[in-house]
This record gives C-alpha cells, structure tokens and sequence, in this order.
C-alpha cells in the first residue's frame, strides 16, 4: 500500500471522496484511511455536517427568501423554436450547397445569383404567410449576407444636425462620428456595421422586451423593433425584397436623439469580383479594416489578407472569446478558418454571432458538443498532496495575516488574481504569435494601430490584476523575511511580441511562486520562495512596462 | 418545487428524438421540474425577476431545439445549468443599472423546527451561513451554488470556464469557510 495512507488525507482530498470526485485508486485509500483514523472520520463527518447546512441554506433560506417568479410561468413556445429551427435548416442546407468547400468551381457568382434566387423566393413565401415573424426574416437576410462578398459600402448617415458620409471599415476619427458611435455602444449596438441584418438581430436578441412590426413594401420590408429595454428605443431596417440587402436605416435613441442611415452605391464596385485579396476588395463586414487601402492599391492585398484576420481577432475579442477557449485562427487559401474543439453549444452560437458576418471567415467545431455528465478524473491535482511541509508553511502565513480566515481571504483572492492576469498573459502571447512583426509591418497603420489596442487591452486587464497581486503580497513577503535583491537581467526586448513572451514567462514565474508561498503548491522549496517572488514580482511590473512602451511605439 | 436528485432521473431520459411532439412534452416536463431552481440560480447570478424568468424560457427552449436537431445530451441538468450560467452573466452585463441583483435575505427565514427555541437557534446559524456565503468569493460561491444544483466538478467547470481542479480548490476553500459557521 502506498505510503499516504501514512498520512492523512488533505481536506480537499476528503471533499473530493464525499462528492466522489476522486479517482479510484486513491478513493479506496482515503476510504481505507477514515476506517483506520478517527481523527479524519470526525473531519469528514464536520464537512457532511457543513454540506447539510448548504442544503438546508438552499431550500429555506434561498428558496424561501429569494423573490417568486413574477408572473405565473407561460409553457415553453415551440411554436417559435420551431420556426427558428425551419429557417436555420434551409439555410444550414443552403449554406453547404452553396459551400466554396465543395463548390469551389462555381465561384462566388452563381452563389451569388442562387441566394439572390432564393433570397426572392423566400419573399413570395413570406408574403403569403400572414405572420411574419421578424426573427426568421433577420436570419434570412444574416444568412443571404454571408453569401454576399461586396466590397467596401459606404454609409450616407443624417442626424438631427448634419449629414456625413462613412465607409464602413474605415476609420471613423471625426468628433461627430466618435459621438455617434458612443451613441451606438450605449445602446449595445454594433458600430462597426450598423446598416446590417446581423447588427440589428445582435441588438435585438439582446432586448428581453419589444415589439416587432413588418411591413411589405413593393419592392422592400421594413423590420421595426421598439423597446424600452435599450437606449436605442426604436430601430427600423429597410432590406431590399429582391436580394434582402439592407437599404436603409433608422435609429431612435432614448434622449430624442435619431439618426438615419442609407447605403450608397458605388459605381466602382463589382460584387461579382471582388473577392479576398482582390485590388481594392474592402471586406463587407468592418471590424479593424483600413478604409485608406482602397486609395492604395499596391498595398491593397497583403494589408486586406491581415485585415480579415484582425477583424476575427477583434470579433472573439468582443465577446471574450481570445481568453484562453480552445479557439485557433488559421488561414486556409483564401479562407480564415477558426476552428474549436469542446466549446459548448452554447457559446458556439455566440461564435458564430461574431463571426459568420465576416467575409470569407469558416467556422469549425469539432468534438461532440456535450461532454459525458462526469468523465473519470484522471490525473491527482497538485494541491495540498504533501501536507506535512505546506503545514508549516500556511501556518507562518496564517499567523502573519492575523489567522486563518485572514490567510483563506487573502489566499483566495491572490489565486482569483492570478487566475485572471495569467487569462490575460496567454491572450496577449497568442496574439503577438498570430501577428508577427514582419506581419504588422505590411499593415497599414490603421491595422497596426488596432492591433496595438487588443494588445494593449490585454495588458492592461493584466497590468491591473498584477498589481492587485504585487500590492497585496510585496508586505506578506517582507514580513515572512523575505527580501527583493538583484533580478537576473535579460536582454530587452526590442518588439512587443518579444516583450509578451518575455511577460507571459515573468507571469508564469510569480503563479508558481505564489502557489508555493500560499501553500496550494510544494513543488519547490519554500524557504526561498518569499525572497524569489518578490524580485519576480519586481520583473514582472518591469516587465509590464516594457511591454506597454513597446506597445505605444510605431514600429 | 423540485429538488436536484431529479438531476438523477433527468439522466436518460433525453433521447434523441426526431418527432417534434414527443420532444416537446419530454422538453415540457423538465422545464416544469427545473425551472424554479433555475430561475432561482439566475437570481444568485445577479438578474432581476423578470429577466431571470424569461431566460428561463429561453434555457429551455435552446434545450429543445438543441435535442431537435438531433444533438445529444448526456446530463440535462447540468446542460441546463450551464447555458443558464452563460446565459445570465450576458444578460447581467447588459443590465442598464450596473448593479446586480442583490436580494435582502434576513428575517423570512421559515422552518419547521419542532420547537421555538429550536427555530430561533436554527434562524441564527443560516443567517450567519447567510453571512458567511456573501463573504465567499465570487468563484467560490459560483462554484458553491452550482454544485447545490447537483453539478460535477467538471460540469461546474465546463460552466464557469475552469479545471475541476480548480473547483475542487474553490470548493474546499468554500468549505473551510461555511465549516466555521457552527463553531462560532
């Protein structure tokens, strides 16, 4: 028998047996360990009694005290999903048709004329359907738009006081343009293409309350959403009922402010031709895009071909989807390809959401959607295994930080911190590894400059959870006797992609150290680990300021 | 109101079913099981009434276009719980007023203790678990709160975007804490 059974088991370990969440060799030694040991019995049956308590908290506490329903619960409408469902497979069905995976031959333009075909032919349908749902008619017209590889569109936008011109994708600096677009992000609609079925369905799905309204015009319907859940208050999209291009727009914000939208023709675009990489091929869909590139034509296809895959970084990056979800950006051909594994369904759509908009963007999930309820836990996690020397060791930093709710307290918060910055670390590692900067220097610098934001965007969530960490631990470590002396020097850094790898390295140095110095980790030696994580920590901060002085250089 | 040990019979019980009808009424009879403990969590999440009672409707209606398209689910439960999860923080993050929910739990406390004296001391101790749950990080008591539900660790996981280990530590430091609540 193996010799932890010499031991007693950590308490993780016996809440882990009692939710029957260890493996089984190492369930039947703890099992066998609480019939010999009194001592762990009695533990054991204080956490049962701690579990009781949770549940006694749920049933009568929350269950009693936490607010009923408001309304008397309605049955689930089908009804909806169901037309949901019926869309999406015409669609699902439509899209693989027309896939350029399989239809590569083809080309773009017969795709093109058969949605257009199809798109029309929806519209006889619908016209004859006398309840047209709003939703269904969005995903048609998201759907029909994937298949649609427009160049750049420009929007003529009126408000109350003026009228402007905007290519979409370019860059919008104008104060009026600015105040606009906070307009936009207050009410949680998207700016970057806001003339666009998959803006307004975003922004609609997003309203717990409203009302929907369509009217068939001759040759167009209007789509009008009111609601008094967002700062925007009324929105209604025009969609052409040939083609369900959106032709117009109208947006009325809370405070009486409105604005009118109507994309313009240009007479230099050819949808049939131009296709990724193409002179002068403006992605449909926004994002990071450089407008100025069409005025440039030489530099037009290598800054277009990192455009899309800024715009797929910025798109995850809206919804948090750059933060360490199993997501890879690869380029296929003409094609981005970004792929996941394991992401739930859930999360998926909202990929999707982000995604499917962009041109010449393909989505891939793989694996099945749902794990099994419960897979066999593997591997032991490395916590609290060797509980006779990380005794001792949280017992100093208990008695330092005043007890042990104290040490509970502050420990959990510094794992939460480090949870967090190390997210952050990876991301911003991941991105200097995406865009290179050989690749950064073919961009234009409207690309670069937003490239440089999500950089800095993640440095700065980092910056501020490891200065919640270095502020919280440099006084524990001192007082432990530990002392910051000379950190090892490296050579600077001269990008910032080098400086990511050399803060993601800084960062993983002070997570391990910090799990050693809290007790969750007996990896290393402990009584060197106060003194090492603070000349970490010092590298680390330096390390931080490196990276962002890089990050605001022009390279 | 349902307890989690219906989680057990929820296993099986989803099949994947191509008749709509079938589905709807399988789909129906969890939503009627569930759906008070989970607009309960969504409450614990931070959304208000109203908000919490309408994604709800909307978890289960994804279930049910999920089975629909032929897609199979292990655990219902925790599916659900976990689609409510995410489902809540992107509503929470789009509440106009920046605060979350925060529900005054003091004096409603309602037990059937046998005596009053028992009442009183059992009202004491789940006001001070009351206490000692708002202390618990916002990890730990997601992690607490789910595994109330009758979630595994790596269900928990999956929802919350962390290891099982990770839960397990989050859980244990819960623990320690709520532990406390009886000896003082």
């Amino acid at each position: 028998m193996s010799n932890l059974t010499l031991r007693h088991p950590a308490e993780g370990q016996l809440l882990r047996y009692l939710d029957g969440e260890l493996p089984r060799g190492k369930a039947s030694q703890v099992r066998s360990h609480l019939e010999a040991c009194w001592q762990c019995r009695s533990q054991m049956e204080e956490l049962q009694v701690a579990v009781g308590d949770c549940v006694r908290y749920r049933k009568n506490v929350l269950g009693a005290c936490l607010p009923p329903p408001p309304a008397p619960w309605k049955a689930l409408d089908f009804e909806k999903a169901e037309a949901e469902l019926a869309a999406q497979s015409i669609f699902a069905r439509l899209a693989n048709f027309l896939s350029p995976r399989r239809r590569a031959p083809l080309g773009w333009a017969v795709s093109f004329a058969a949605v257009v075909a199809l798109a029309a032919g929806i519209f006889q349908q619908l016209r004859e359907t006398p309840k047209v749902e709003a939703a269904v008619l969005l995903k048609k017209a998201i759907a029909v738009s994937q298949s649609r590889p427009v160049g750049g569109r420009r929007l003529q936008i009126t408000t109350r006081t003026g009228r402007m011109t905007r290519a979409i994708g370019a860059a919008s600096g104008s104060a009026s343009f600015k105040e606009l677009a906070g307009l936009f992000q207050a009410a949680h609609y998207d700016w970057n293409d806001p003339l666009s079925a998959s803006a307004f369905a975003a922004w609609r799905d997003q309203l717990s309350r409203k009302q929907d309204e369509v009217v068939s015009g001759a040759n167009s319907y209007d789509i009008k959403t009111t609601t008094d859940d967002s700062e925007l208050v009324s929105a209604t999209l025009t969609l052409r009922t040939t083609d369900m291009d959106p032709l117009h727009g109208r947006f009325e914000f809370r405070n009486r402010e409105w604005v009118e939208m109507t994309e313009l023709v240009d007479q230099q675009t050819n949808p049939a031709s131009n296709l990724a990489g193409a002179t002068g091929g403006m992605p449909r869909q926004p994002g990071l895009s450089s407008g100025p590139s069409l005025s440039t034509p030489a530099a037009a296809p290598e800054s277009s071909s990192f455009s899309e895959e800024l715009q797929v970084a910025a798109a995850l990056h809206q919804i948090g989807a750059d933060l360490g979800e199993p997501i890879e950006i690869n380029r296929e051909g003409g094609r981005i390809v970004v792929s996941g594994s394991g992401i739930p369904a859930q999360r998926q759509q909202q990929i999707h959401g982000q995604l499917d908009r962009l041109p010449h963007v393909v989505v891939r999930f793989t694996d099945p959607i749902f794990p099994a309820s419960a897979p066999p836990v593997q591997s032991e996690p490395a916590t609290r295994d060797a509980v006779g020397s990380e005794k001792t060791n949280t017992a100093r930093l208990e008695q330092r930080l005043g007890g042990r709710p104290q040490f509970e307290r502050v420990s959990g918060q510094i794992l939460e911190w480090t949870d967090s910055a190390m997210t952050r670390a990876y991301a911003l590692r991941r991105l200097a590894q995406q865009f290179s900067p050989d690749a950064e220097h073919s961009m234009t610098a409207e690309e670069r400059r937003s490239l440089r934001a999500l950089g800095a965007a993640h440095l700065d969530a980092f910056a501020r959870d490891s200065q919640a960490i270095a502020t919280t631990f440099r006084p524990i470590l001192t007082g432990l006797g530990g002392s910051a002396g000379a950190s090892e020097t490296r050579p600077d850094p001269v990008t910032w992609q080098a400086a990511s790898e050399e803060l993601l390295t800084a960062a993983r140095r002070v997570e391990t150290l910090s799990a050693v110095v809290l007790g969750v980790s007996t990896k290393s030696t402990y009584e060197a680990a106060p003194s090492q994580l603070l000349v970490a920590l010092t590298q680390l901060s330096s390390r931080v300021e490196q990276c962002r002085k890089l990050l605001a250089e022009p390279n | 109101m349902s307890s989690y040990a219906s989680g057990e019979q929820f296993v099986g019980l989803i099949r994947q079913e191509k008749s709509g009808t079938a589905l709807q009424e399988q789909v129906s009879q969890l939503f009627e099981e569930a759906r008070d403990d989970v607009y309960r969590y969504l409450l614990t999440v931070g959304l208000y009434p109203p908000q919490a009672q309408e994604a709800v409707q909307e978890v289960f209606l994804r279930l049910y276009t999920t089975l629909r398209k032929g897609e199979e689910i292990q655990n219902p439960r925790a599916w659900i719980f976990r689609v409510a999860h995410n489902l809540g923080l992107k509503i929470r993050t789009r509440q106009h007023s920046e605060q979350p929910f925060d529900p005054e739990i003091s004096v409603q406390y309602a037990s059937q203790s046998a005596s009053p004296e028992a009442e009183l001391l059992e009202r004491e101790r789940m006001l001070r678990f009351h206490g000692a749950v708002q202390g618990l990080s916002e990890q730990q008591r997601r992690c607490l709160f789910l595994r109330m539900e009758g979630l595994r660790y790596p269900e928990i996981g999956s929802a919350l975007g962390i290891s099982a280990s990770a839960v397990g530590e989050f859980l244990r430091r819960a623990m320690v804490r709520l532990k406390k609540v009886r000896d003082e």
